[in-house]
């Protein structure tokens, strides 16, 4: 099912790949105006003296607010003031009064700033020079103070958290600045970001955009009268349609492709940061479960979720990475990357993980087991909606009825789906058969993974009471490899209005399937990253595909991708027709 | 104790002709109800919740103590707002672990939290969690036997021992619409211990709490406290239906021949009292369900103090499913070899090994150290003071008598924490052997102490004036005094030589000398000039 990339000595790649970057890159973009363009392209070192906090704020927000009209990514702007405050705080001065705490401040802070010279979301320079830190956007999931944490729920609709998640709070720290929350799928149950309270969320190109992409190519090319894929997918032209962003964080990542913002947190449970991330075209980033804190990450499957980066380039994740320490076209882009890999240095071979095919039914079972239970605390009392009506005259044995009409209320009809399920997964009676069932595959699954790659799972030896670090041939495994790459989603974005039929349907499994792709490195916490190799020659829509590592090997799945991703985009040949379309400026111009 | 007449139903008459009680713990039925030899065997167990001595919650740092202002030491994760994460508390892990060595049992050392789903206000996150399948501790036992009051032993298994969370506390007599939740308890750390259904009777129910109990404050894991809520007991009554060699049984604590009838909880007792009438009530309506021909259910009940009985509260079809599923905020918990043993190493000596060196120590019979026991942090005390080399009789005289009486007079106060030293308390016991003081001084020093005096006790003497008359000169121009100032007596005396009349001097020197001569040497001065 899967094909990999081996990379014998990860250092002789390193080698290989930088030379070819040397070349001139064409992945530059040419921005004239915020308010038409949106942000610029995230980039550390360059001064800007002529920047204007207060005029580049109110460009940027009048260009979300009339953007969003039609996406329904952003769910709540930040106030003006407070993110002016954010950018021109003279940090940390007047934070600090006492000489003594803030010089303590200060070691701290700049230590930290040298222990990790890729924290560059904010070096000192930036701020004196008052360059706005990386914009971002934070999915309504992730506990904020600023602005509600909704997680786009009706249970939640009026919820003020009382402290910032751990994620926020560091980014904050470190300088990122922050504008607002983004539209998710209630509570991340779902794939397409349209079980929202505050309605669906939709890609930031309709059908004919795609067209239009295709159409501009194959004007401009040469040779585009011998590429026949692409002229009889615009010869069928239809009416113009919405797509669908993908799920759960699909807010998060249009409001990356629709240049609202450098970077977007999101969270990931099975796939939630890494399909919206292919169908948009921008990159998702899971990183090995736990690395960043779920300190305030809104709990909906606590064995699974992550927290995620969506950002425009891989480089910007990896800033935000280290902040936080945190179809046929799609088969013909995984071959082709491959390829491309192969060209970069890495051996390629195949490897198959025979248990990934039941990770899908072995993780609708745990999710909505868990899910069962973290949604059972909305039950009105001390915070969230409460049922008009209900008293709180409880004793016992009527407390039912109470509970029942205020989470019937609050909680949409895919939240009350998995909480069934999940209630009757754990069930005396079929707790046996279903819940440990998934349990026992879910460690298979892992166990696929981890004889797959080189890399022993640190996991494993971890627990062991041992004096020293175990031997090579234990943390090692010859015939492992270091990657493995698949696709994202079996397809493009599908139509939206397909999708919302579906929802209205009670069958939701065809969405389920959306996941198959996503949950097998989920399942195995493992971090993997999506990132856009280019469009599909039948609709003009992004393809993205996955690269995964071993857990805990963050690093080397970020910088392969980032090589990758720089690779991409010299070898795109179109890329300088689009220098300023800013619906699909973050992927590689390539066709598959 | 009784039990013939305590635990029969009222309307059974006794001793009803033919069918003489085999043995007084033993009970049987009229002939019409079953048609042979018809005993019944108690059988009960037990399941304790400890709240844990700690300075944080379970899973948060806030503050678990119960006499806070309501509502007023909150972490986030105690009234679950969402994001927030549990961080387990590594001191209660070392407390519940002391616990398990101490009552003999086995330490997991890979342990792990369960969530177990109800929705009740006062549980925050609608699940409890809770320990399993994995338990920190599985098995142990205590043995109730002569320092306990018994005349025979009873070995009584402890099944396992885990960790949990506490709930918060509902008030619902406050206020006719709302009730009121207090969450400051929320979420503070229990340890549930639950037994195998070895206890026979209600006396054996209430001296095994006893004894839990002291093994909890000896060991400084719980303040096991039931008047304030620190200790609660739940109790699982059923009774034997196999009627042959119930003799045998009840000395037995195999449970192989035992033919249980269906089990009945009573939950949250919270006196001793009440968890030795609820056992005893409920034996009595079990039985008298028999004799009306009914059958026992399986159900919760609950026991009403001011009825003295037991009422139901929940039947077997309404119990609720908890769904256990694995807290996967808290992974699974690996104790090494070496933390344990480090734990082995730092446990006090347990009650009854201490009790048995009591005895062979200082010649105590077990009532002597059942009474010290009676205020447990008096034994130390004890023994500081024998170690000065004061005579164990005479200390345990002196402690059991006057220390006691001053405690329980001034009770709450000194309970903890006795306002003399033993190095103070033995030098006085000394003082009263060298003729120094006389015990009526050490009394008074003792009542002035208790009452708050800080000063040191030869302040204390010299500003009471409470020196013994050392010089004899001055001694015997008083005795003199007396012996002028009484003629009729001294012609008495010197005629009958009547010990009764020279107590009658000594006494009057010593009221002139307002306590401050021995009376032996008074008497023998008085000897002297009459002869």
């Amino acid at each position: 099912m899967l094909s990999l990339s081996k990379f014998c000595s990860s250092k002789g790649i390193k080698t290989t790949l930088t030379t070819n970057l040397n070349k001139k890159s064409n992945f530059t973009f040419r921005f004239h105006s915020t308010l038409e363009n949106g942000v610029k392209l995230y980039q550390n070192n360059i001064k800007e003296l002529q920047f204007q906090p207060q005029e580049f704020i109110n460009d940027l927000s009048n260009f979300i607010t009339l953007k969003n009209k039609r996406v329904n990514a952003v769910i709540s702007q930040r106030k003006k003031d407070f993110i002016l405050k954010g950018i021109s705080k003279e940090f940390p001065s007047d934070t600090c009064k006492n000489p003594d705490s803030e010089l303590q401040y200060k070691n701290k802070y700049t230590s930290s700033m040298t222990s990790n010279e890729n924290l560059g979301t904010s070096s000192q320079k930036n701020i004196n020079s008052r360059n706005p830190g990386l914009l971002m956007f934070i999915k309504d999931n992730i506990a904020t103070t600023n602005e509600y944490t909704t997680c786009s729920s009706k249970s939640l609709e009026n919820y003020l958290s009382p402290y910032d998640a751990t994620v926020v709070e560091l980014l904050e720290k470190s300088g990122a600045v922050i504008l607002g929350k983004t539209n998710m799928d209630e509570f991340g149950m779902g794939s397409t970001s349209t079980k929202s309270v505050f309605g669906p969320v939709k890609h930031q190109m309709n059908t004919s955009d795609g067209k239009n992409l295709l159409n501009i190519i194959s004007s401009h090319s040469a040779d585009n009268l011998l590429n026949p894929k692409v002229i009889s997918s615009i010869e069928n032209d239809r009416h113009v349609q919405d797509r669908c962003a993908g799920g759960s964080s699909g807010g998060s990542a249009v409001a990356v492709a629709s240049r609202f913002c450098n970077a977007a947190l999101g969270s990931d449970t099975g796939g939630s940061v890494r399909l919206p991330a292919a169908w948009t075209g921008v990159v998702g980033f899971k990183p090995s479960y736990g690395k960043c804190s779920r300190h305030g990450l809104i709990a909906y499957a606590n064995s699974l979720d992550t927290i995620g980066i969506l950002a425009e380039s891989v480089e910007t994740t990896k800033r935000e990475y280290y902040v936080t320490e945190l179809s046929e076209s799609v088969l013909n882009a995984w071959k082709d990357v491959a390829d491309i890999l192969e060209s970069m240095g890495a051996t390629v071979t195949q490897a198959s993980l025979p248990n990934t095919k039941y990770g899908l039914s072995t993780y609708y079972t745990i999710i909505s087991a868990e899910a069962s239970s973290n949604m059972s605390r909305y039950d009105g009392i001390r915070y969230g909606h409460r049922s008009s009506g209900v008293g709180l005259d409880i004793d016992g044995h009527d407390a039912g009825s109470k509970y029942a009409n205020t989470r019937s209320e609050g909680l949409g009809s895919e939240v009350k789906r998995r909480i069934i399920l999940g209630n009757y997964v754990l069930s005396l009676g079929a707790y046996d058969d279903y819940y440990t069932q998934a349990l026992k595959m879910r460690q298979l699954i892992l166990r696929d993974f981890n004889n797959v790659f080189s890399l022993a799972n640190p996991l494993d030896w971890a627990l062991e009471e041992l004096d020293s670090l175990p031997d090579e041939n234990v943390l090692f495994n010859d015939s492992g490899v270091d990657l493995i790459l698949m696709p994202t989603s079996v397809s493009t974005s599908p139509i939206l209005s397909d999708n919302e039929s579906n929802t209205k349907d009670t069958d939701s499994v065809h969405e389920y399937v959306n996941d198959a792709m996503t949950v097998p490195t989920s399942l195995a916490g493992v971090p993997t990253i999506c990132v856009p190799v280019g469009i599909s020659a039948k609709d003009g829509f992004p393809i993205g595909l996955q690269l995964a590592g071993q857990y805990g090997d963050d690093e080397l799945v970020l910088e392969v991708a980032n090589l990758l991703q720089k690779k991409l985009f010299d070898a795109s040949k179109y890329q300088g027709l689009f220098g300023s379309d800013n619906q699909l400026s973050l992927v590689p111009k390539s066709l598959y | 104790m009784n039990f013939s007449t305590r635990l029969l139903p009222a309307k059974l008459p006794q001793k009803s002709s033919g069918f003489p009680l085999l043995h007084p713990r033993l009970f049987h039925l009229p002939p019409n109800y079953t048609t042979t030899n018809t005993n019944f065997t108690p059988v009960v167990g037990l399941e304790i919740h400890a709240q844990l001595k700690n300075n944080t919650k379970l899973f948060s740092a806030s503050d678990p103590r119960f006499d806070q202002n309501v509502n007023s030491n909150l972490s986030l994760f105690d009234i679950a707002i969402p994001g927030s994460m549990p961080v387990l508390n590594k001191n209660v892990l070392y407390k519940a672990a002391k616990t398990v060595i101490s009552l003999k049992g086995s330490i997991q050392q890979e342990t792990d939290f369960q969530r177990k789903h109800y929705f009740y206000p006062d549980q925050p996150l609608g699940y409890q969690i809770t320990q399993q399948n994995k338990p920190i501790g599985i098995g142990g036992h205590l043995i109730l036997g002569k320092f306990d009051g018994l005349n025979y032993e009873r070995k009584i298994r402890i099944k396992q021992i885990q960790i949990e969370q506490d709930t918060a506390k509902t008030i619902n007599d406050t206020n006719p619409i709302y009730d009121l939740i207090d969450y400051n308890r929320s979420g503070a750390a229990l340890l549930e211990i639950v037994t195998e259904p070895d206890i026979r009777s209600a006396e054996e129910a209430t001296l095994f709490l006893k004894k839990i109990i002291l093994v909890l404050q000896t060991i400084e894991s719980s303040k096991a406290l039931m008047e304030e809520g620190s200790l609660r007991c739940d109790v699982n009554v059923s009774l034997d239906f196999n009627f042959s060699d119930s003799e045998n049984k009840l000395n037995s604590n195999s449970l192989e021949s035992f033919k249980k009838g269906p089990r009945v909880e009573i939950k949250n007792l919270n006196s001793l009292r009440s968890v030795t009438n609820a056992i005893e009530s409920e034996i009595q309506r079990q039985i008298s369900v028999l004799f009306d021909g009914g059958e026992i259910s399986s159900e919760t009940r609950s026991y009403d103090v001011i009825a003295k009985q037991t009422k139901s509260s929940r039947t077997k079809e309404s119990k609720p499913d908890y769904r256990f599923m694995p807290e996967a905020d808290i992974p699974t918990i690996h104790l090494s070899h070496k933390w344990i043993e480090n734990i082995k190493k730092e446990l006090p000596e347990f009650p009854d090994d201490k009790k048995n060196r009591l005895s062979d120590q200082y010649g105590l019979s077990i009532d002597d150290i059942n009474v010290l026991y009676k205020i447990p942090t008096i034994i130390d005390f004890f023994e500081k003071v024998c170690s000065l080399g004061i005579c164990p009789k005479e200390a345990y005289f002196w402690i059991s008598g006057e220390i006691f009486r001053l405690i329980n007079y001034h009770k709450p106060n000194f309970t903890e924490n006795i306002p003399i030293t033993p190095q103070e308390f033995g030098s006085l016991l000394k003082s009263i052997e060298n003729s120094d003081l006389t015990s009526s001084m050490v009394k008074k020093i003792l009542i002035t102490r208790f009452d708050g005096d800080k000063k040191t006790i030869p302040e204390i003497i010299s500003i009471n004036g409470w020196n013994l008359i050392d010089n004899k000169l001055d001694l015997i121009a008083l005795c003199k005094d007396i012996i002028n100032n009484n003629p009729k007596q001294v012609e008495k005396y010197k005629s009958t030589k009547n010990n009764r009349l020279l107590g009658f001097f000594v006494g009057k020197v010593i009221a002139e000398s307002k306590g401050n001569a021995k009376p032996q040497i008074v008497s023998e001065i008085i000897k002297q000039l009459l002869k």
